[in-house]
């Protein structure tokens, strides 16, 4: 296949992507889902190769302009929840271009690394597999202990009776464990209940995803009363190189971490890194969050195409993997070419996108979007799973708004993913599953 | 509305909501699917299927899993159960086998190339053995495959082509048929009681392994030691054979009427009144024969052999010492040496001529006539006339060419070591390759050996394709010693000549798109462009033939071999055989002489 066509595929990928990646809440997995869809339909003459590489320019383009509508409307993505607050921070402080901008600056700081390890990853990758590959069960709980243990009392202190303060101050904890526990029930029922129809099982996470996420962030915003001041773009940003390296280097221990270890997303990925390199500065958040969300998309994809590896991480590498399988060294430089030339054009994307988001949020108000999402969101969902996944939705938005609503982490929703994954590799998932009257 | 009455609603949303999804999970049946109907967009669905179980099960001991594959009449599935499922299984003896009924909920796992299934819960696995037919070897056929069949009859020969595989051939009185026993069957339900020559039943499923029927068993229990051994060769006046009876196994009873050893064994003429037909030993068996069963002129013996032709001859070829019962001594005055030819023996002089170069194979082509001339009267073998001595040349001649001894593989020992020899027949047992050649292990009845073939003659050599465990070979070559283990080491590539390619699919020229993981093994031919090459003394070639590309894998020691000239868009035609190294098709030549640039 002739290169060129191919980068073009994946630039065309990039340009879908950016534009679909500033509909709030719309996750770029669900739209390849469609494209894997009409590319089994066109099998004979869309070849799989191409096919591959939209879906690396799909993953490339989001992982850098989904930072658009986490900002400036607050829709988080299960990789971008802890973007949220400080990039709304700097939205109401009128600065949600400048926000946007460190992202993506970190989101390319990310790529510079990812290339930087694209000699050493054909070598490294499959000796690191090895060694880790039989402790996968305890890592993955010892990653979901710590979001538990990471959670803090945010009581106000101020209840008439030590009662009262020590309920207020619980509050959230339990709202917090109870969370991961009943996202994790949702994932094991998922798993092994066969909700949705057998022939839509590949998309059988949107429906939880979109309750778990997307549709709690539309509800608070049909409900919430902020007004968002009126934005403007700046010529700069207040970023030194020091800064930019501190953010980078964090986004990207926690990226590469999320991208090697299933279940695992890029936000939990970055907020494990970032306890780990202390960081406290919102700038060095904002770049580490952008670095870690694209290393963590963009380097799990890339390692399905590492030769010899055979590793399928991610979303997109496992919807990739139902089309195509890489069987050439050729190939995976192909892609580290293709993922370095779409970052570019997706961070040109982003400043261009970030200005129409300026526009957007002073003159359209913002729970009109909110509730065009929402349809969005349930029609996706009804079209792709059915009644059966609908219900499965309506169920994860109870559990999405628990944190929501309570006070706790929304990352606790990803007991999801990493409840019934860490059950599976330690062998306990079927009996876990007996236990909850599944078999 | 409050929103603290929404943060109660939530609350209540989740738990109730959760309960019911339970509730609806734990009440819906699996939808069952048929593997043909399978499509990528079901990659993690809860599903169930039902058939029967096309191959036995493989336990990996090391990652603890455990797999066999399901037909379910449309499609073929690869079912998986992980350690602790695989264990299970294992540890209640409810491990299906091939031939039985089985339905299992499993999760799919799709990719591009390749479906399975993980069996997440061997509680929702049931397993129907089905009721097997009682049938004869002639009776089996293709079309039966993953049939449980019961079979009754001996096992007359018994071979390991690699470790955790025993082959067994049961012969019934009507055919032969290989009986598989895989390792999962010794390994997981105790070993299984077999001894060459002992009468067994055996309950296998009906497989066909390239082109030929076999039996494949499972359970250890399925394979029993019968008390009473069932005829499998009829009791046959000699006058009646005749060609038609070729590749029949007889029994028959007659006297010792003449001996003619050659380089391969030694023919007896056996005379029964009604005609006489020749016995034809090879030197293994006789070897193998106490001394008082080795006939001698006069020996009344009961002979259970095949019928063969050679050249226009009836043969009878016994398989195991067992198959020849001396049932009266022969003449005391006979010498129980059987090296000299009996003049009189006038029926078949020409079948008292075999030569070393004489194969069974090669007799196959045989016209035939039937041998049912009178029997010549019984009389001690006379001495060699002294005319048939070769005269005493009084001029200088040139050097006698050294006669090149044959050699039964048992009788070849340390003393040896520096000498050339030649082995008639031995089967190839395993293979490994060397950074300079590759080492075959022979074996044959009495023993084994290391044929070690260097890269240089190994190009050559015409049938090296067939060079693979089950192939029969004939050898010659220079015994040495490598640390403290014996080698034949043929010198040329016509010292190594393939007699027997066991049944194996032949050379098969394909498109790449057409090469499947089924294929592992085989060895076929591709032709393409190549589009990369890379190497660190290995070379790894890309060949792209339109329909797809596929990686030759060129070992080190073949790459000095390799035609010069090679380059992204040469156009190259490589023959080698078809291996999976994780997860990836690739084919790998032999040698130099199987890369050639069109």
């Amino acid at each position: 296949m002739d290169v060129l066509v191919l980068v073009g595929a994946a630039l065309a990928g990039t340009l879908v992507s950016a534009l679909l990646s500033c509909i709030p809440a719309l996750h770029i997995y669900s739209v390849a889902g469609l494209l894997v869809i009409l590319a089994l339909k066109l099998e004979q003459i869309l070849p799989g190769e191409i096919v591959a590489l939209f879906m690396l320019g799909l993953v490339v383009g989001y992982g850098m302009v989904n930072a658009i509508p986490s900002i400036f409307l607050g829709a988080p993505d299960e990789s971008t929840l802890f973007v949220v607050l400080p990039g709304q921070r700097y939205l109401l402080q009128e600065r949600g271009f400048e926000a946007s901008v460190l992202a993506g600056a970190g989101g390319l700081g990310g790529l510079a690394i990812l290339l930087l390890l694209s000699p050493l990853l054909p070598r490294a990758l499959p000796a690191v597999r090895s060694i880790v590959g039989p402790h996968l069960h305890w890592i993955l709980a010892a990653v979901g202990a710590f979001l538990l243990l990471s959670e803090w009392p945010k009581g106000t202190d101020r209840g008439g009776t030590r009662l009262a303060r020590l309920v207020d101050g619980w509050r959230s904890l339990v709202a917090g464990l109870l969370t991961f526990v009943l996202s994790g029930i949702l994932g094991l029922v998922l798993f092994y209940g066969g909700l949705v129809p057998a022939g839509m099982a590949f998309q059988n996470l949107l429906p939880a995803f979109t309750g778990l996420f997307a549709i709690p962030w539309v509800l608070q915003n049909l409900l919430s009363q902020v007004k968002v001041p009126a934005q403007s773009a700046v010529g700069s940003v207040d970023l030194c190189p020091r800064l930019l390296a501190r953010g980078v280097g964090a986004g990207a221990l926690g990226g590469l971490f999320a991208a090697f270890f299933p279940a695992v997303t890029g936000g939990i990925g970055g907020f494990l890194a970032g306890h780990a390199t202390a960081q406290r500065d919102d700038r060095v958040f904002l770049v580490s969050q952008g670095a870690s969300k694209l290393i963590y998309y963009v380097g799990a994809f890339l390692f399905f195409f590492v030769p010899g590896l055979h590793m399928t991480r991610g979303g997109m590498a496992w919807m990739c993997s139902l089309l195509y399988t890489p069987r050439a060294p050729a190939t995976y430089w192909t892609v580290v070419a293709a993922a370095a030339i779409s970052g570019g054009l997706a961070f040109l994307l982003l400043l261009w996108l970030s200005r129409g988001a300026l526009w957007l949020v002073s003159r359209v108000d913002y729970r009109l979007i909110s509730a065009a999402t929402l349809l969005l969101l349930l029609a996706m969902v009804l079209a792709l799973t059915g009644w059966g996944g609908l219900l499965v939705a309506a169920v994860a938005t109870g559990i999405g708004l628990l944190p929501v609503m309570w006070g706790s982490r929304r990352t606790n929703c990803l007991g999801v993913l990493l409840v019934p994954l860490t059950l599976q590799m330690a062998g306990w998932g079927p009996t876990v599953a007996r236990w909850l009257g599944l078999f | 509305m409050a929103v603290r009455s929404l943060k109660y609603a939530s609350l209540l949303l989740a738990v109730a909501g959760l309960a019911v999804l339970l509730l609806v999970a734990s009440r819906s049946e699996v939808p069952a699917v048929r593997v043909g109907d399978l499509v990528a967009t079901m990659n993690w669905a809860y599903v169930r299927v039902g058939g029967v179980v096309s191959r036995q099960p493989v336990h990996d001991p090391a990652a603890g899993d455990l797999t066999f594959w399901l037909w379910d009449g449309t499609g073929e599935i690869m079912v998986v159960a992980y350690r602790a499922e695989a264990e299970d299984l294992l540890a209640g003896e409810r491990l299906p086998v091939m031939g039985d009924d089985v339905s299992l909920a499993g999760t799919l796992r799709m990719k591009e190339d390749f479906v399975y299934l993980v069996l997440n819960d061997p509680e929702q696995m049931e397993v129907r053995p089905p009721e097997p037919l009682a049938m004869l070897v002639a009776d089996l056929h293709a079309g039966q495959r993953y049939q449980k069949v019961r079979l009754q009859g001996v096992i007359r020969d018994e071979r390991t082509p690699y470790e955790g595989l025993c082959i067994l051939s049961l012969r019934d009185a009507s055919g032969e048929v290989d009986v598989v026993l895989p390792a999962t069957a010794a390994a997981g339900s105790g070993t299984l009681p077999t001894m060459v020559g002992q009468a067994v039943e055996v309950v296998g499923a009906v497989d066909v392994y390239r082109d030929t029927v076999q039996v494949s068993v499972g359970r250890a229990g399925d394979l029993a030691v019968l008390a009473e051994e069932p005829p499998i060769a009829p009791l046959c006046r000699i006058g009646d054979l005749s060609a038609a009876d070729v590749g029949r196994l007889v029994t028959v009873e007659g006297s010792v009427a003449g001996i003619d050893p050659f380089s391969a064994g030694i023919k007896y003429l056996l005379a029964d009144g009604s005609g006489a037909v020749t016995l034809l030993l090879w030197q293994d068996l006789y070897d193998s024969l106490p001394q008082t069963a080795r006939p001698i002129p006069g020996t009344l013996v009961r002979v259970q052999g095949q019928v063969e032709e050679y050249r226009g001859e009836l043969e009878i070829v016994p398989e195991l010492p067992a198959d020849v019962v001396a049932l009266s001594p022969g003449e005391p005055s006979s010498t129980p040496t059987p090296f000299a030819t009996p003049q009189s023996a006038g029926a078949t002089p020409s079948a008292m001529s075999h030569s070393a170069a004489t194969t069974p194979t090669a007799r196959a082509s045989a016209q035939a006539t039937a041998s049912a001339t009178p029997p010549p009267t019984p009389s001690p073998t006379p001495p060699p006339s002294p005319t048939s001595l070769p005269a005493v040349q009084p001029t200088p001649s040139p050097p006698p060419t050294p006669v090149i001894e044959t050699r039964s593989l048992g009788d070849i020992n340390a003393e040896d070591v520096g000498q050339t020899l030649a082995v008639e027949l031995a089967g190839i047992a395993a293979v490994d390759y060397l950074s300079k050649g590759v080492k075959y292990t022979l074996t044959d009845a009495t023993g084994s050996i290391a044929l070690l073939v260097w890269q240089n003659v190994l190009e050559g050599m015409a049938g090296r394709h067939d060079l693979l465990p089950g192939s029969q070979v004939r050898v010659t070559g220079r015994i040495d010693e490598y640390q403290g283990e014996l080698e034949i080491v043929p010198q040329a590539a016509e010292d190594v000549i393939v007699v027997d390619r066991g049944g194996r699919a032949p050379v098969e020229e394909r498109a790449v798109a057409e090469i499947a993981p089924a294929d592992e093994g085989r060895v076929l031919t591709v032709q393409g462009r190549l589009t990369r090459i890379e190497g660190r003394g290995w070379l790894r070639l890309w060949l792209d033939d339109g329909t797809g590309e596929m990686l030759i894998f060129v070992p080190e020691r073949v790459v000095a071999y390799l035609p010069a000239g090679l380059g992204p868009g040469v156009a190259l035609r490589v023959t080698g055989q078809v291996e999976i190294y994780q997860g990836t098709l690739e084919i790998i030549p032999l040698a130099g002489a199987d890369v050639e640039v069109q």
